[in-house]
């Protein structure tokens, strides 16, 4: 990664092609369950978790990429960390998600209002999401 | 440069360059919007050009408020990040090939939103069919991907 003057910006294009590809199809599972997108069948809108898990996969890649290139930078600084369990917290959501909320919404997949639990569980995802775009962000501003 | 000036003394040129927090948090606000605009408008572009057929286009009316929100904070944290060193970027070629995509992106966008309206949820049938819009959905992807990439490259060419 470091002998290649390239590979840096090039893992950090992707890593944003990533990030937007995972908030992109997030965006429109959650805001289907919050009841903001309408008329779109459950089948149809989890069709858009698949492009999540490419979105993910993508910046898991170019993020262990970073991490190969500056292994002693990461690991003690705090917005990373923090980082690293945001992601942590958004897979929990999203297993509690694929067993709850999922099911549910596949037993009436027509259906405009899912539900107060359906709500919680977007609006985390979203939290979780977001908030790991800011601490991403943060990752330059708290080293010495 | 007179104009530099006057942003670099401005409340907001002084408020980014002097505030610990301005400017890791209207970076934080451009990233966040980048993602819902790049994002909602690939999924857009994406069930236009085929992906996941079963979800009505007419349905993805409701998700573009939050598109124009995505837009609008980008067009502010923008003026704000530009505000904190308007004299390395007035005259940045990358930053400003960044500007003019954005600006294709947004108004490209807008056509594309203009012409889904024209249809009402009972012409999926129109919208599938037209040419015009799968255009404008190429358009806005290929402009799209391109705006992330001149972003991430303007760190990478140093003026003099």
């Amino acid at each position: 990664m470091r002998d290649s003057v390239w590979m840096f910006p090039l893992a950090e294009i992707f890593h944003f092609i990533g990030l937007s590809l995972l908030i992109g199809s997030l965006l429109v599972v959650d805001l289907r369950l919050l009841g903001v997108i309408k008329n779109m069948s459950y089948a149809a809108v989890y069709r858009f978790l698949p492009i999540s898990l490419l979105g993910f996969g993508i910046n898991m890649t170019t993020g262990i990429l970073f991490l190969f290139t500056d292994p002693f930078r990461y690991y003690p600084n705090i917005a990373f960390r923090m980082k690293m369990l945001f992601i942590l917290l958004a897979g929990l959501n999203a297993l509690w998600f694929k067993f709850s909320v999922y099911p549910l919404t596949m037993k009436n997949p027509e259906a405009n209002d899912c539900g107060k639990l359906a709500k919680v569980v977007a609006g985390l995802s979203l939290l979780f999401w977001f908030g790991v775009i800011v601490l991403g962000r943060m990752i330059p501003y708290v080293e010495d | 440069m007179a104009f530099i000036d006057w942003v670099e003394n401005s409340a907001l040129g002084i408020w980014m360059v002097d505030s610990l927090w301005a400017y890791p948090i209207v970076l934080s606000t451009h990233a966040i919007g980048m993602s819902i605009v790049v994002g909602t408008i690939v999924m857009l572009d994406l069930r236009i050009l085929g992906y996941a057929k079963a979800a009505p286009i007419s349905s993805f009316k409701s998700m573009f408020v939050v598109t124009w929100i995505g837009v609008a904070l980008n067009f502010l944290s923008g003026i704000a990040l530009f505000c904190s060193d308007p004299a390395q970027f007035l005259f940045h070629p990358v930053f400003l090939t960044k500007i003019g995509l954005m600006i294709t992106g947004v108004v490209s966008f807008y056509f594309l939103w203009r012409e889904l309206g024209k249809h009402d949820a009972a012409a999926e049938v129109e919208i599938e069919s037209s040419a015009r819009i799968k255009l404008l959905a190429y358009l806005t992807l290929i402009i799209w991907f391109s705006v992330i990439v001149a972003g991430r490259l303007i760190a990478y060419v140093e003026l003099s």
